[in-house]
């Protein structure tokens, strides 16, 4: 495997960066962090390859936990510790503020849409996860389900890429699955003790049949679709399980490239590990195939693969640093 | 009056630790290189005051320095410490954890990672306390909120 840096961005802030997320065009990155600031970084052809072209700085009053575009690019949302979901949409190449959702009685944790843009799902502190549908004339988002399944705070809500299905992973140790009846939203499962502790996150492999999901526990695991009857309470089931042994610090991100198929895992011990799945004597295993050491100086908490570039992937950490590391097998 | 809201209305005093750090050969000698170790951390955060009590944690012996662990390895150094709640359903033992995670923080490199918890048996919901200390967003969240870091500051000012 042929690991580069290909990039350090440093926002100006040096804080701990939260969250990277990228446009589907490969070519724009957003981040925010602890200093309350989103920054969009667009492609340019020199070193170091990505330059911040604007920032938004008055949308929250504390740290924004999560960035995401929508599959469109025509918006980008954000969430934040003090309670808000901020919606932007494009005008002239920039993206300014048009809707607030508000709802979520303390900290929002992560955001993202739907894959067909029609629904933007939100969780938090609360234990709480919210449903949003975009109604397009009037470009007002309005609230379909709050669902109150999880125990404790919800730390991560994420999408299949083909379908409207939704998994939270929470501090009570449990994954939910959703899916929409056609007039409100459904858990369709939870797999209690999915994991020893906190879930930090989870990712879909590209046909939506596969996810991983990591967390305190230091595991990797892996889960796949055995039925796609919403009616059956075993849809999902775990299929193998990676004990990251040479640590003591939680797994708090994951990203599964929908190119390669390739598993990036990020964690507390500043270490991005790559992960692909293989058979062996006919079952699905977790296989690591690289650690990465050097990448970051303090933990990491997101990685995300370029939707466009297959050997591209973005982290942001704790050292303040977003990292572009091309990574070939 | 003030005193009926109190966790614990009378809290046992201990002895307190000389300031002076214990002299050893390796430390007397130039040549070889000091490595953090339990001593320096509990000099760290002894002087931290009760929440509730005109006393330090020291004084309390919420914290002692036979609690701390210090693992120097070569790739990272971890420090581990217990504090000791003075009664197992203290309701300030939150405050306690985050207290000594903030001045770890303010003092410590970033190279240097810690983890702050309850001695094992000493509180009623040591294992809830303890999940909160060590999830870095929870404490994350919890330092943006502006009459707990002022808790917070009380407890790690000097006392005159």
């Amino acid at each position: 495997m042929k690991v580069e840096e290909l990039s350090r961005l440093r926002p100006g802030s040096g804080r701990r960066i939260w969250c990277v997320a990228w446009h589907f065009s490969g070519d724009v990155l957003a981040s925010s962090g602890e200093d309350k600031t989103i920054r969009i970084w667009k492609r340019t052809p020199n070193p170091p390859y990505f330059e911040c072209r604007s920032t938004v700085d008055d949308s929250h009053t504390r740290a924004i936990r999560c960035v995401a575009f929508s599959h469109s690019g025509n918006l980008l949302a954000s969430a934040s510790f003090d309670g808000a979901t901020v919606v932007y949409a494009l005008e002239d190449s920039d993206y300014t503020e048009s809707n607030k959702l508000e709802g979520h009685e303390s900290e929002v944790k992560w955001v993202a849409f739907s894959p067909s843009d029609e629904f933007l799902a939100t969780c938090g502190r609360d234990k709480s996860v919210w449903f949003w549908q975009v109604n397009h004339e009037d470009d007002d988002f309005e609230v379909v389900s709050v669902i109150s399944r999880h125990t404790q705070d919800v730390k991560f809500v994420g999408w299949s890429p083909v379908e409207d299905l939704a998994v939270s992973c929470s501090y009570d140790g449990s994954l939910n699955f959703y899916q929409f009846d056609g007039d409100e939203w459904k858990t369709t499962q939870t797999i209690k003790e999915a994991h020893t502790g906190t879930i930090w996150s989870a990712a879909f492999d590209s046909s939506g049949k596969s996810l991983v999901s990591v967390g305190e526990d230091r595991h990797v695991k892996l889960w796949t679709r055995q039925s796609e009857n919403p009616t059956s309470s075993e849809q999902w089931i775990r299929m193998a399980s990676y004990a990251v042994d040479d640590t003591r610090w939680p797994l708090y991100t994951v990203g599964w490239n929908n190119l390669n198929g390739l598993i990036a895992v990020g964690g507390g011990d500043a270490c991005i590990r790559i992960f692909d799945v293989a058979k062996v004597d006919g079952c699905e295993t977790l296989r690591l195939l690289q650690k990465l050491d050097d990448v970051h100086s303090d933990e990491v908490n997101a990685v995300a693969w370029n939707p466009t570039q297959a050997n591209l992937l973005a982290s942001a950490s704790d050292d303040g640093t977003i990292r572009l590391t091309t990574i070939d097998i | 009056m003030g005193n009926e809201r109190l966790d614990n209305v009378a809290p046992t005093l201990y002895n307190t630790k000389p300031r002076e750090r214990p002299k050893t050969k390796e430390e007397m000698d130039e040549n070889v290189e000091d490595p953090i170790d339990a001593w320096e951390i509990f000099d760290l955060i002894r002087d931290i005051n009760d929440p509730e009590h005109p006393y330090t944690l020291e004084q309390l012996n919420v914290v002692q320095e036979e609690l701390i662990q210090v693992h120097n390895e070569p790739k990272e150094t971890y420090v581990e410490v217990q504090f000791t709640p003075t009664i197992p359903h203290c309701s300030m033992a939150t405050l306690i954890g985050l207290s000594i995670r903030v001045k770890l923080m303010r003092s410590l490199h970033s190279k240097v990672k810690f983890r702050v918890s309850i001695t094992p048996g000493s509180h009623n919901t040591e294992e809830a306390i303890n999940r909160q200390l060590a999830d870095k967003e929870r404490v994350a969240a919890a330092l943006e909120n502006e009459s707990l870091i002022n808790a917070i500051d009380q407890c790690l000012s000097v006392r005159e």
